[in-house]
């Protein structure tokens, strides 16, 4: 039984084409198949994104009764990432590269030998590092195609977008202002001044005087002087 | 597509709807009659007005009542547009508060009404459909703004309403600020 807090910030989708039904057995397995994979031990990934339970964040089991009320699938978005401080790699890389030169009888190492050095050090780091962890709720009504995802930033949207188009082979367009627009059911006519819309000056004067009555005419943006 | 270019270059039209709301709010009581029923929208303790063409200067306007401001009219006077705003929303006995963002209409700090059912089934269901019926009332206010904005009579009966209320907004200003010299 998924769970949904009563506030937040969200940014709102629409299903750019057509997207498997709840019911479809294959949405299950699409789930499991893209599902949250750990990349605690990983010296390789500093990245992890996948879909996890409202249930728990390593809930990875996914079934009807924990994703469904029809019509809403609720789906949680997690994404780890490793971060090893750059200052940190620096330094180790500085102390190693000081003594290989030592060894060698030089005064210093060539950049490949640094450069393996730093590529080492950074595995070796990554795989010591512990994960930040973050989870996103999804709300779908699958009836009306209509998205709700709770964060604003851009990284975690970019990464719903990779991660919904991975697991469902469609996308998402954003419910910004001209996009909603397009949508929003108007006569021909209106429709056809919303694919030529330009900004339009609201108050006529760029740079009114500090006193006295500013010059404002109500003049297109072209037409402003 | 770029959705985040075509945000970029069409920001203007959420900029726009959000300064109109402004404008109907204040020389109207708020109330919309819509498809759900009717619904009441008010601007609260913050407000960003900045310039479409030069994006440099934003004016962040917050607590207390930042739309009764003198900064606020001195603002919209220069050419600047409201890009963020703390809206109320009410309908029936259920109030909403959030903050909503003009470029590409992203709610934050949406808080729903309290819930009246006690069931989680029912709980999770009534608070879904809370985040739903505010973007609907949001979508609906906005189709009445693009029926006027894409109107033959924008430009001649609309647009003039909404200059002139910004002209008016900043001769009370200066008439103020006369009277303190």
């Amino acid at each position: 039984m998924p769970a949904l807090k009563t506030s937040g910030s969200f940014q709102r989708y629409f299903l750019d084409g057509e997207a498997l039904s709840p019911q479809d057995p294959q949405f299950l397995e699409r789930l499991h198949e893209h599902r949250f994979k750990t990349i605690e031990d990983s010296a390789e990934e500093s990245e992890s994104v996948g879909w996890v339970t409202s249930s728990h964040p390593f809930d990875t089991e996914f079934t009807l009764e924990k994703i469904f009320v029809d019509p809403y699938v609720s789906l949680v978005l997690r994404r780890d990432v490793k971060r090893v401080p750059r200052t940190l790699v620096k330094a180790y890389v500085e102390q190693e590269a000081a003594a290989m030169a030592l060894a060698e009888g030089q005064e210093k190492i060539s950049r490949n030998q640094k450069r393996e050095i730093q590529s080492r050090i950074e595995a070796d780091l990554t795989k010591r590092a512990l994960p930040s962890l973050s989870t996103t709720v999804l709300l779908w009504n699958t009836e009306r195609q209509i998205l709700f995802f709770y964060a604003t930033s851009q990284g975690a949207n970019d990464a719903l977008n990779r991660q919904f188009r991975l697991t469902f082979d469609c996308g998402l367009i954003p419910a910004m202002p001209i996009l909603l627009a397009e949508r929003l059911q108007m006569d021909n006519a209106l429709r056809s001044r919303l694919s030529h819309i330009d900004s339009c000056r609201l108050a006529g004067s760029r740079a009114p005087a500090d006193h006295g009555e500013p010059e404002l005419e109500a003049t297109a943006e072209g037409e402003a002087g | 597509m770029n959705f985040a270019l075509l945000e970029q270059e069409k920001a203007f039209l959420g900029e726009e709807f959000l300064t109109w709301l402004w404008f109907r709010t204040e020389t109207g009581d708020g109330t919309f009659e819509l498809p759900g029923g009717p619904a009441g929208l008010y601007f609260d303790d913050f407000l960003a007005l900045r310039s479409f063409e030069s994006q440099a200067h934003e004016n962040i306007l917050k607590k207390g009542t930042p739309t009764a401001s003198a900064e606020a009219s001195i603002a919209l006077a220069t050419g600047k547009k409201v890009v963020r705003a703390k809206m109320i929303c009410a309908r029936d006995s259920r109030e909403w508060t959030f903050t909503l963002d003009a470029a590409g209409f992203r709610y934050s700090s949406v808080r729903c009404p309290a819930l009246e059912s006690d069931e989680a089934l029912d709980r999770f269901l009534e608070t879904a459909s809370h985040f739903e019926e505010l973007t609907e009332i949001i979508d609906s206010v906005f189709r009445i703004f693009l029926e006027e904005r894409l109107s033959q009579a924008w430009e001649s009966e609309h647009l003039p309403r909404v200059s002139r209320w910004i002209r008016e907004r900043r001769q009370v200003e200066a008439s103020m600020e006369n009277g303190q010299d």
